[in-house]
């Protein structure tokens, strides 16, 4: 079994109950990623991820910045958890919490950790709050 | 000195931007400062309390930071100033301003990349006589890229994309 099918099979219980009172079941996700069902991200309360990506300010000065923002972001949506917590980013300095860290403000006082930080990666507000930083920050390199 | 704020029942042993704060807070305090990225200026007020005994740096590059000290900028609530009440968000640093157009920039003027996710000062400002739209323009800002405050040219290293503000 890959690795998404496991996170998914560990998170379905909660999603498909939070579904139970829809007339119309959502199939769930590709087991290529570690994608959850749009509709999940609004059954479940936000997490560590969520509360923290929600509203934050985007903070970087280059491109090469922006664009290793982005990758990492990406990485949360198709890596798994055991490669993330070792995954290193630029150039080598940082890990990926320490990366978004260095370039997200969020809207109220917190800061990632990772124990909490990678225990909520596969919940569905977290996925939803990570593809729409990565569309913002999308649009900023558009521009530059 | 009166109570702490985060903690009414202590009574406050520091106190910094008129707010009081107890023993246990400097000593939060003073510990997350330690912990701000080297390039941050300034460190010691770049930090804020999450919760429980918690106290951290702040996230985020510190450019809006470094220019609201420089420039005395106390913009937004409580969330979007450091611990000495100074503006930390680029978008509340620049929100409310005018945009200045390339030809009228002057010192003291803000700059803001495209994006609105970096913010620097215009230290120096020299007119080109062969293109006066286009007048060479020096700034200084908190650098993440660079590890320190720096100096760079508008033109070259930001591409001369972004904007003017005052």
């Amino acid at each position: 079994m890959s690795g998404a099918r496991r996170r998914w099979a560990a998170i379905a219980p909660l999603v498909l109950g939070a579904l139970a009172g829809c007339s119309e079941r959502t199939p769930p996700a590709p087991a290529a990623s570690t994608a959850v069902p749009a509709s999940a991200a609004a059954a479940e309360a936000p997490g560590v991820i969520a509360r923290f990506l929600d509203g934050a300010e985007i903070q970087a000065e280059t491109d090469a910045q922006r664009r290793e923002l982005r990758r990492a972001l990406a990485d949360l949506l198709v890596r798994p958890a055991a490669e993330l917590r070792g995954a290193r980013y630029a150039g080598g300095e940082r890990s990926l919490v320490e990366l978004l860290n260095a370039h997200l403000l969020p809207a109220t006082p917190q800061r990632l950790e990772p124990e909490s930080f990678f225990a909520d990666l596969a919940h569905a507000p977290a996925q939803a709050a990570v593809r729409a930083k990565l569309a913002e920050i999308d649009k900023g390199l558009a521009g530059h | 000195m009166g109570k702490c704020v985060n903690h009414p029942a202590r009574d406050g042993a520091y106190s910094v931007n008129k707010k009081d704060y107890c023993a246990d807070c400097r000593k939060g305090i003073e510990a997350a400062a330690k912990k701000v990225d080297k390039h941050v200026e300034p460190k010691a007020c770049f930090v804020w309390y999450v919760a429980n005994n918690d106290w951290q740096p702040i996230t985020g590059t510190g450019c809006a930071h470094w220019l609201a000290h420089q420039r005395g900028i106390r913009k937004g609530g409580a969330n979007e100033q450091c611990l000495e009440g100074y503006t930390y968000r680029v978008k509340t640093l620049v929100g409310g301003t005018s945009t200045v157009a390339l030809d009228k920039v002057k010192v003291n003027d803000i700059y803001c990349s495209p994006s609105k996710d970096h913010t620097g000062l215009v230290i120096k400002v020299t007119p080109d006589a062969k293109n006066p739209d286009m007048p060479k323009i020096l700034i200084r800002h908190d650098s993440s890229a660079q590890g320190k405050v720096a100096e760079n040219e508008f033109a070259t290293y930001f591409k001369g994309k972004g904007t003017f503000h005052r």
